[in-house]
């Protein structure tokens, strides 16, 4: 596969009469991008806002991030598979991308009962007391001050509020809300059809690199087929070409998730979309593929199984895959804890068996002042580790002005909020794919 | 910048008390290894190297020498006698060691480490990584990494040297790595220069390459529970009964939560022989409650199948009440303590047993 990746590293985003691409500036038609997102069935309710690094604003109820990108040459659509689009392969011919922009959606539930049981939002922003505190917390994002962390502290952010239908149910309203937000990617992205990018890369994965190391990376994401209701069809969550399902490794190649291959997020606060086709890590590794090392691509590894002997099955069949594109080393990822993360463990041990170098990037547990081990499981073969913190936020967060997220916010996430401690789960900002600096250091 | 208190202190001489055992103290071998506790003025043995270490910045004020199995076999002697000696010295800083493989020694060093942080006296240590002084006290202690043989007692009072003085000034350590001595369990946040994705090419590229990396996480373990031995006689002994699974009331009356629990509830089964959905439901957010709540709750408490042992006498009896909380996302803290307390109520009732359905 080879695929030309055209950049507008686009510098201002405002509000006008028309939506279009005047590079470097990118104007938007508030009242069109509303509309658009209103014509999609089910859709109540929806508003555009714009958030820029270091406004003085919180955002809210926000559940995934995408880049604002349109394939301009070759086979198939960005975002392939999901919400009715076709799943023709993709990664070849040009894609032209925003730089510096992407669509933040949000989902206003109204009503916080609303939510689904597992949801981690449970009400209102803050109790008092402590251990209810964590269980309290809904995810927010501050673009200035303290909590202005990677990657919101470059991205404008085309702010996506959706209020759907609430007698649909979960994945309905689910699907509901991605079509809406791909309708307001879509007609951002074609301003730039007509237009000739001034950046391009080109990455060729066509041509062999036996001669330098093999690289895989080999992203770990929940799948939601044992929890959502539809099962094995369920849309929630991650999905690799519309599948969500638990399945065998798969594998892509790296200009395929440039494509945004791998679309969807696991709920509130969690977006991933933009991360798994715009990861800087994925995306140093394409920069450094016949250079200095051979890309080999993503093994996507599913994880949630139920058995012990399926969750080391997966692990031996991603190591064997890797083994079979003749990798040496692979850097590893997951994105959920719990039993996610025991399997995540798996593959590393199945890796470092199979004579793959590999190295674990992930979050920490909380360490409960050194009561507690970093991580929830630890193997012999996990040799290089790279943290990227526990979620923490040691500063509180100033009170704001305004609000993105909701229709009418609740009055108490105008005020300062709290420092977040990163303990078990609550988290500022998870930072499963290593994009910060935050860390922890034994003492 | 120290505070000028701090800055006074670094001028004075550092007052050094060195702990050795009988064997580098010059008392005698394993034969000596019952020898009492014995100070000596100045420095005895390697003490002369510690004094070296020290320079102008600290003097070796005495030596408190006791042989191996004093802590070991009568603690609470050599506790009062190492108490006594430190109240009567007063010195600034605790050397002890080090006790390279040796785990008694190791053991002493550590709770000598123990007892003077109680009397705000700071200590240094230096051990093996694998002895069990260090592996079982790690969290109270500051202690330099040595190897096995005590042929690099120099060399490693170098080391311990530094770090002592820093402590001995009031000076707050910096990371276990930078500082040289060896993790205490604790991890703080800090932020590195580098994005976490670029760090992890990084150390991918130099173990591909064959150069030296550092793992930013050590393989640490939760901390083992000893496994009691079986009940010796099933049929003569009370079940007490403990669920991860989120089960409760219908309606959950207590408010529990769905995760990040810090509480165990406790609800009657006296007279039940099962448990229904019309009565009972799980409010676990970490896994699929549909089939507890429309099938069978029993599947995170089995009541059925242990009434049937019950009645069959292959266990005495099922205590009448049994302990529900959330397995989800709960601190490591709060279910040590949550599991204290419901061991102590199940032994004040005559439970010799207890069965828990993990989650």
């Amino acid at each position: 596969m080879k695929l030309e990746l055209g950049t507008f590293p686009v510098e201002e985003v405002v509000f006008a009469r028309e939506t279009h691409l005047k590079w470097p500036r990118l104007e938007l038609d508030r009242d069109e991008l509303s509309r658009l997102a209103r014509s999609e069935p089910g859709v109540r309710w929806a508003s555009i806002e714009i958030a820029q690094p270091d406004d003085p604003l919180r955002i809210i109820n926000f559940v995934d991030l995408l880049e604002v990108k349109v394939k301009v040459r070759g086979a198939g659509v960005v975002y392939p598979a999901v919400c009715d689009r076709p799943a023709t392969t993709v990664g070849s011919g040009a894609t032209s991308r925003l730089g510096g922009v992407a669509v933040m959606l949000c989902l206003d539930t109204a009503n916080p009962a609303d939510q689904p049981r597992n949801s981690s939002g449970h009400g209102q922003p803050h109790q008092d007391d402590g251990e209810s505190k964590a269980r309290a917390f809904r995810p927010f994002l501050d673009v200035f001050g303290p909590g202005k962390l990677p990657p919101y502290d470059e991205l404008s952010l085309v702010c996506l509020t959706l209020q759907i239908d609430p007698a649909l149910d979960l994945e309905n309203r689910n699907t509901t809300a991605y079509s809406a937000a791909l309708r307001v990617v879509d007609r951002i992205a074609g301003t730039m059809t007509a237009l000739t990018p001034p950046e391009t890369e080109v990455f060729d994965f066509e041509s062999n690199h036996h001669s330098l190391p093999g690289v895989v990376f080999i992203p770990h994401l929940a799948s939601a087929e044992w929890q959502a209701p539809s099962g094995s069809r369920s849309t929630l969550g991650p999905a690799v070409y519309g599948q969500t399902r638990l399945s065998a490794p798969w594998h892509l190649y790296p200009s395929e998730t440039i494509d945004g291959a791998i679309f969807g997020s696991y709920g509130n606060g969690r977006p991933e979309t933009w991360h798994l086709s715009n990861s800087p890590l994925a995306m140093e590794l394409c920069r450094k593929h016949g250079k200095t090392i051979d890309f080999l691509g993503f093994i996507v590894q599913r994880t949630n199984w139920t058995l012990q002997s399926e969750k080391e099955l997966m692990a031996q069949r991603a190591a064997m895959l890797a083994k079979r594109l003749n990798a040496s080393g692979a850097i590893v990822t997951t994105n959920y804890r719990g039993q996610r993360f025991l399997e995540t463990i798996l593959t590393v041990q199945a890796l470092e068996q199979a004579g793959i170098a590999a190295t674990l990037l992930t979050e920490e547990e909380d360490n409960e002042d050194g009561a507690a081990p970093p991580l929830l499981v630890s193997a012999p073969e996990m040799t290089s580790v790279v943290s990227s913190g526990a979620g923490e936020l040691d500063s509180s967060f100033p009170p704001v002005e305004k609000v993105i997220g909701a229709r009418e916010p609740d009055r108490r996430w105008y005020d300062e909020q709290p420092p977040v401690h990163g303990r078990y789960g609550v988290s500022y900002v998870p930072d499963y794919y290593g994009l910060g600096h935050r860390s922890l250091e034994d003492y | 910048m120290l505070n000028p208190m701090q800055q006074a202190s670094t001028k004075e001489p550092i007052r050094v008390l060195h702990y050795l055992n009988q064997f580098f103290g010059g008392v005698g071998g394993e034969d000596k290894a019952n020898a009492p506790a014995e100070f000596r003025r100045g420095p005895v043995g390697p003490g002369r190297a510690l004094q070296n270490a020290l320079g102008n910045d600290g003097v070796v004020a005495g030596t408190l020498i006791c042989g191996d199995n004093l802590f070991a076999d009568e603690e609470d002697r050599a506790i009062g006698e190492v108490s006594a000696a430190l109240r009567r010295i007063k010195p600034d800083l605790v050397i002890a060691g080090p006790a390279f493989d040796a785990g008694r020694y190791g053991y002493a060093c550590a709770k000598i480490s123990e007892l003077a942080r109680s009397l705000h006296i700071p200590t240094v240590t230096g051990m093996h990584p694998d002895n069990p002084g260090y592996t079982t006290f790690a969290r109270q202690l500051i202690c330099v990494p040595t190897g096995s043989s005590a042929k690099d007692v120099q060399e490693t009072l170098i080391r311990m040297v530094p770090i002592g003085l820093k402590l001995a000034r009031g000076q707050n350590l910096g990371p276990a790595a930078a500082e040289g001595y060896m993790p205490t369990g604790l991890r703080k946040h800090v932020r590195r220069s580098k994005p976490a994705w670029e760090r992890a090419i990084d150390v991918l590229e130099a173990r591909m390459a064959g150069t030296p990396w550092a793992s930013e996480v050590s393989a640490r373990q939760y901390r083992d529970q000893p496994v009691l031995p079986k009940a010796r006689d099933a049929s003569r002994t009370r079940l007490g009964l403990v669920t991860s699974g989120g089960l409760v009331p219908k309606d959950n009356p207590d408010g529990q939560v769905s995760g990040y629990a810090d509480k165990a509830f406790r609800y009657s089964i006296s007279g039940l022989k099962q448990l229904s959905v019309s009565e009972w439901e799980s409010v676990h957010g970490g896994f699929n409650t549909v089939f507890l709540n429309t099938r069978s709750p029993n599947y995170v408490l089995p009541l059925p199948a242990l009434r049937k042992l019950e009645r069959e006498g292959r266990i005495k009896s099922i205590h009448p009440e049994f302990f529900s909380t959330v397995g989800n996302g709960t601190s490591v803290n709060s279910a040590r303590r949550m599991g204290v307390e419901i061991a102590e109520e199940f032994t004040a009732s005559g439970v010799k047993a207890a069965l828990l359905v993990a989650t």
